[in-house]
């Protein structure tokens, strides 16, 4: 069931301004957590001040739970908002600044330490009341952000990169609370980020945005595997994406292979193919990387140059006829250095194709 | 690396400058305890006469509340006028700013007496307007800008989504403002309205110009003395002065300190 609606949004910032928003329609269900994920500048928090209140859109509406909120201010929409600079008021103790809101609401005091010694419990800050805002770490400060907008009971939780300031070494388990916290609420939230281990590890379902539109709406699994998108494939991990170019091509009966430049053999499954294909990637822990020629197509002759171990896994950079090609390889493998010729095969099925 | 001879230099320097600035204002100040009627160098002797002559001279004492008076209006005025001007500018996509903001500067770059005079011909001789209200108003304008500068820099400072915060948990801008942001830019007011205070107390210029009549501001009442008298009453006056302006920079610094280490 849909709950929070944005319907072709378009938004600017003043009259004559270039347009952020360039509609922008997304659905999120009750109790769903919907990542708003793009490089900066995409109009992700943008598109998070319209949802709040903040930015009135110059056409389109927001819905929540069916009923057009656009003409409410922020101030009556009972949205929650985390900040990415946690924006907690410096002057006040956690509980005031927790109590803020409810305080606004002229909810009786009794009430009201109950409420907050609820949210402060289920954010784990308890007996941390009384400290100011400059006392706490960047951690605990997102809790009591977090505490601070749960605690008003919100229809619809909004984090604008809430993890920006954390050390990235804390950051997965955070994230993982953080999802627990949201999912045990059943509260819709749209998270917006630029980092994709946070969309993957938080979301439900995944927006991918570019310049004011939205490229790609899925859930992290299907956006891993079938990228619709030259840009959504590349922030998602398929680090080699490449224009194609349709010379020397030979016909078979369920492939097509293209042979650009001498020993570069693209091998594509037809049944994948359209007339307006323009763009082919893979991920690099999908290509095999060997010193032996392989007796046929499809392989990419090319020589090393950077071999990086990082872990679990190492990376390689090969220089080909067509560009650059990155490849992870498990680590462990010693007799392909940087300046050797390699070749680089694949699993046909494997091969993403891109129209744009 | 530095030489023995090096460092020696060093300190002689630091000393010599140190005593070139504070010896000008040592020396006068001293006489304020001479015995001696004249204004002269090394004092005689030891007495508090010339503070209790201070009092007895009604100029000063006039002087003394007309300054004052006119000092904390200016500066409360100019301190209230710049909160909501300040918190428009930077908050809002305001065309123009940077030369609104030049404007704003102004008073501090025009050669005061020039200012004195424009605002002479201005507020007394177009607009009919003469003694304290003519006073007050060429104050407001003078301290204005260095009000201006401190709300200024502690509006900048406060970061615009705290406020977003409280309006998102249901605060009007109204009350945003005045529960979040005043709360944190208080000392920075404070800060505006000192430094507001002592830049009013101080011209001399504006004073001069705009105080026709019987009106006169405590320094133009020292000018008028030292042109009919010349003995240490003078001394000691500025002696209480010194430690009047010092007491208010010491607090000004306190709280500017507080604002910035935010």
């Amino acid at each position: 069931m849909v709950y929070l609606q944005l319907e072709n949004i378009w938004a600017r910032y003043s009259r004559r301004g270039p347009y952020v928003l360039k509609g922008i329609n997304i659905n999120v269900k009750r109790g769903e957590i919907l990542a708003l994920l793009g490089p900066s500048g995409c109009g992700k928090s943008t598109t998070l001040k319209v949802i709040a209140g903040f930015v009135t859109p110059t056409k389109g509406r927001v819905l929540i739970d069916g009923k057009d909120v656009t003409p409410i201010p922020p101030n009556r929409r009972n949205i929650g908002i985390v900040f990415q600079s946690y924006a907690l008021f410096p002057h006040m103790t956690v509980f005031q600044n927790v109590a803020y809101g409810l305080t606004l609401r002229r909810m009786p005091f009794s009430e009201i330490r109950r409420k907050v010694k609820e949210v402060l419990e289920l954010v784990g800050l308890s007996g941390l009341e009384n400290k100011y805002p400059r006392e706490l770490s960047g951690g605990q400060q997102q809790r009591v952000a977090l505490a601070r907008a749960l605690a008003i009971e919100p229809k619809i939780m909004l984090l604008d990169e809430p993890m920006s300031n954390i050390d990235p070494i804390l950051r997965s388990r955070l994230r993982s609370d953080l999802k627990g916290i949201l999912k045990k609420l059943n509260i819709t939230t749209v998270y917006v980020t630029h980092d994709r281990d946070d969309a993957f590890e938080i979301a439900d379902r995944i927006a991918i945005m570019k310049d004011g539109v939205i490229e790609q709406v899925d859930t992290p699994e299907r956006l891993f595997n079938k990228p619709k998108t030259r840009f959504v494939a590349e922030f998602v991990g398929v680090e080699n994406t490449f224009k194609l170019e349709f010379k020397n091509v030979e016909e078979t009966d369920d492939h097509l292979v293209v042979n650009p430049a001498s020993e570069v053999y693209i091998v594509l499954p037809k049944h994948k193919l359209s007339k307006d294909i323009l763009y082919f990637g893979i991920r690099p822990e999908k290509l095999i990387i060997s010193i032996k020629k392989p007796e046929k197509p499809p392989y990419i002759k090319g020589r090393v140059v950077v071999k990086a171990f990082k872990g679990v896994i190492s990376r390689f950079v090969v220089e080909t006829a067509i560009g650059n090609m990155v490849v992870h390889t498990p680590s462990g493998i010693r007799n392909i250095n940087v300046g050797d010729v390699v070749y680089l095969s694949y699993n046909i099925d494997d091969i993403l194709l891109f129209s744009r | 690396m530095m030489t023995t001879l090096g460092k020696i230099l060093m300190r002689a320097a630091l000393i010599v400058v140190l005593l070139w600035l504070l010896f000008p204002i040592v020396m006068p100040l001293s006489i304020a305890f001479s015995e001696s009627e004249a204004i002269a160098f090394p004092p005689k002797g030891f007495t508090l006469k010339w503070f209790y002559n201070v009092f007895e001279y009604e100029s000063f004492v006039e002087g003394f509340k007309l300054s004052t008076t006119i000092a904390l209006l200016a500066s409360l005025i100019a301190t209230l006028l710049n909160v909501p001007v300040s918190y428009i500018l930077t908050r809002f996509n305001v065309p123009y700013r940077k030369v609104i903001e030049r404007v704003f500067d102004l008073p501090i770059l025009v050669p005061q007496i020039v200012l004195s005079f424009a605002l002479l011909i201005f507020i007394v001789k177009l607009m009919h307007i003469t003694s304290f209200v003519a006073l007050l108003i060429g104050h407001i304008i003078i301290v204005y800008p260095y009000a201006m500068r401190t709300v200024y820099a502690g509006l900048s400072n406060f970061n615009p989504e705290i406020e977003d915060a409280a309006v998102s948990l249901g605060a009007s801008r109204l009350r945003a403002f005045f529960q979040i942001v005043v709360p944190n830019i208080k000392e920075s007011v404070l800060g505006a309205f000192i430094s507001s205070f002592m830049i009013s107390f101080n011209a001399v210029a504006i004073s001069l110009f705009l105080g026709v009549g019987n009106v006169f501001t405590l320094p133009v009442a020292m000018l008028n003395f030292l042109v009919m008298k010349w003995d240490p009453t003078i001394s000691a006056l500025s002696f209480m002065l010194v430690i009047f302006t010092l007491t208010l920079s010491y607090l000004s610094e306190k709280f500017i300190g507080l604002a910035g280490g935010r």
